[in-house]
């Protein structure tokens, strides 16, 4: 008798329609989408004023950068920045 | 017993009979276009972007301790080596943000067609080497 095992053929007992019902999209897609589209536009100008303002502190002292981040605007900028660096970092490892 | 993910790669053609899928080539098989070379740099610089935060970070954490700590962190980034990372990293900044920037383009349906594709990729080369030379110059100059 020959040999069949590299043949092709189909040794399991599944419908292609049922194969397909396993798959499928995710569904949790257009929020991820989303937040990688809102966190990268937010990054357009957070990096611009982030390659500034380090350009302004290059010979900084400590009590120079304690004055400069003093500001609250600064600080919520500064977060703002690495919350949306993480962020997307997150989102972007994943897609 | 076979593995059951062969029974994914067998299918019937036109003709009913059954045939093995076949396998499509993968990268190696491909010579690099601009925008292939784009791509995995844009993911490289993302990832390495990522870890380089780790650097804003100490600096933050550095300035709120104390001074002595700030002042040698400071002459770390000041010796050649920290030099050398702050340039990767501006590099990799830059050149991400250019990516960055064609991709929220390409998410508006623009620039898809071969030419525009690719000047945007050649834009994109260009407009990181200028910028990066242009803040290294502004950085040196007013150190």
């Amino acid at each position: 008798m020959p040999d069949t095992s590299n043949m092709p053929h189909v040794d399991m007992l599944r419908s292609p329609l049922g194969r397909a019902r396993g798959l499928g999209s995710a569904r949790a897609g257009s929020t991820h989408w989303w937040a990688q589209r809102l966190t990268s536009v937010a990054l357009v100008p957070l990096t611009l004023w982030f390659i500034w303002s380090v350009l302004h502190l290059a010979d900084a002292s400590q009590v120079d950068v304690g004055d400069w981040l003093g500001s609250p605007v600064r600080l919520a900028l500064m977060l703002a920045l690495i919350a949306a660096t993480s962020t997307i970092c997150n989102l972007a490892c994943r897609s | 017993m076979r593995d059951v993910r062969d029974a994914l790669m067998v299918a019937r053609n036109s003709d009913g009979k059954l045939v093995r899928r076949p396998l499509s080539p993968h990268l190696q098989v491909y010579r690099w276009p601009l925008s292939m070379a784009l791509s995995i740099t844009h993911r490289v610089t993302g990832v390495g972007l990522g870890i380089g935060t780790l650097l804003l970070t100490a600096w933050l954490a550095t300035a709120a301790t104390s001074e002595a700590g700030f002042e040698r962190f400071q002459y770390f980034l000041g010796s050649a080596f920290g030099l050398f990372l702050l340039f990767c990293w501006s590099l990799a900044l830059v050149f991400h943000l250019m990516t960055g920037l064609r991709h929220l383009l390409m998410d508006t349906v623009h620039g898809y067609d071969e030419t525009t594709y690719h000047y945007t990729g050649i834009a994109v080369l260009v407009a990181t080497g200028v910028l990066t030379v242009l803040i290294w110059l502004v950085g040196l100059l007013t150190w």
